[in-house]
């Protein structure tokens, strides 16, 4: 893939150009990417539509049976990204807290602690998600906790 | 593949630490019977005990699991270790001995839970407050 950039002072919007033989499902992706980069929105699937979903419609993002959900209010929908891609893709947003899910940081009420030492963060929809201790002083970093 | 064998490494090396430290400093109290046969039947052992301590560690790769669970395995599953190396080199002759062994091993598993659920309760002390704060 080549990519150029034209500087040009006259120019007052970003504009990305494509050019391709076919539109490829590369291609669907790397503009579903672009698109993503610049907006506050994310592509979900759910029974074969595409739903535009507002980053802060997500409470969680997790990784089950080798896909990726966008968990929200309504439904769940699903990703075309890696959980990797879409961690790095939304850091300042979410934070990974355990192996499979990444935390929306504006929907969490409260951190919550069992009785065996289990870490529970507890989230404005009534739900729970577990902390691991390895992902703990990402989430601590993400809150401002122990300097940047 | 990596994780699994950083356990055993650090496993072994500190079961070879321990069994050099233990018996240098038998040999320096005087103790009898460090035969060679004896120091090498010990390296020997404890190097395994550490593989083996290595390999039962990895339970705390699971991220499934309450640190409790996680002691409480690790806890029987060295427990289980030391009593058959000690039965084996010879670390202990009689029942009581294992028992004291079991004490010692259940006291010290009880005082790290308690420093965990203390460090956690700190965690999410801090967590919480940082979260008030916005």
């Amino acid at each position: 893939m080549k990519i150029e950039l034209h500087l040009n002072e006259s120019q007052d919007d970003l504009e990305i150009h494509i050019h391709a033989k076919a539109y490829t499902p590369e291609v669907a992706q790397l503009m579903q990417r672009l698109q993503q980069a610049t907006s506050d929105k994310m592509v979900g699937y759910l029974d074969k539509k595409i739903f535009m979903i507002e980053k802060d419609e997500i409470y969680s993002i997790f990784s089950q049976g080798g896909k990726v959900y966008y968990f929200t209010t309504e439904d769940e929908y699903e990703a075309k990204q890696t959980l990797y891609e879409l961690e790095n893709m939304l850091v300042g947003d979410f934070v990974r807290v355990n192996k499979s899910t990444l935390v929306n940081l504006e929907k969490i009420v409260e951190m919550q602690m069992k009785y065996v030492g289990m870490m529970e963060l507890a989230l404005d929809n009534e739900t729970t998600v577990h902390v691991s201790r390895k992902y703990l002083p990402k989430l601590k970093q993400s809150l401002g906790i122990g300097g940047k | 593949m990596r994780n699994f064998m950083k356990y055993i490494l650090i496993g072994a090396l500190i079961g070879l630490s321990m069994s050099y430290t233990i018996i240098t400093i038998n040999i320096l109290f005087g103790a009898e019977g460090f035969t060679t046969e004896v120091i090498k039947l010990n390296y020997f052992i404890s190097l395994m005990l550490g593989v083996g301590c290595g390999l039962v560690s990895l339970i705390f790769s699971s991220e499934k699991l309450p640190i409790l669970l996680n002691l409480v395995i690790h806890y029987f599953g060295i427990l289980g270790l030391v009593l058959l190396s000690g039965w084996m080199a010879e670390w202990y002759s009689t029942m009581g001995e294992a028992l004291i062994i079991v004490g010692i091993q259940f006291v010290i598993y009880l005082a790290v839970w308690g420093m965990l659920y203390f460090i956690t309760h700190e965690d999410v002390a801090s967590v919480n407050k940082a979260l008030n704060k916005r």
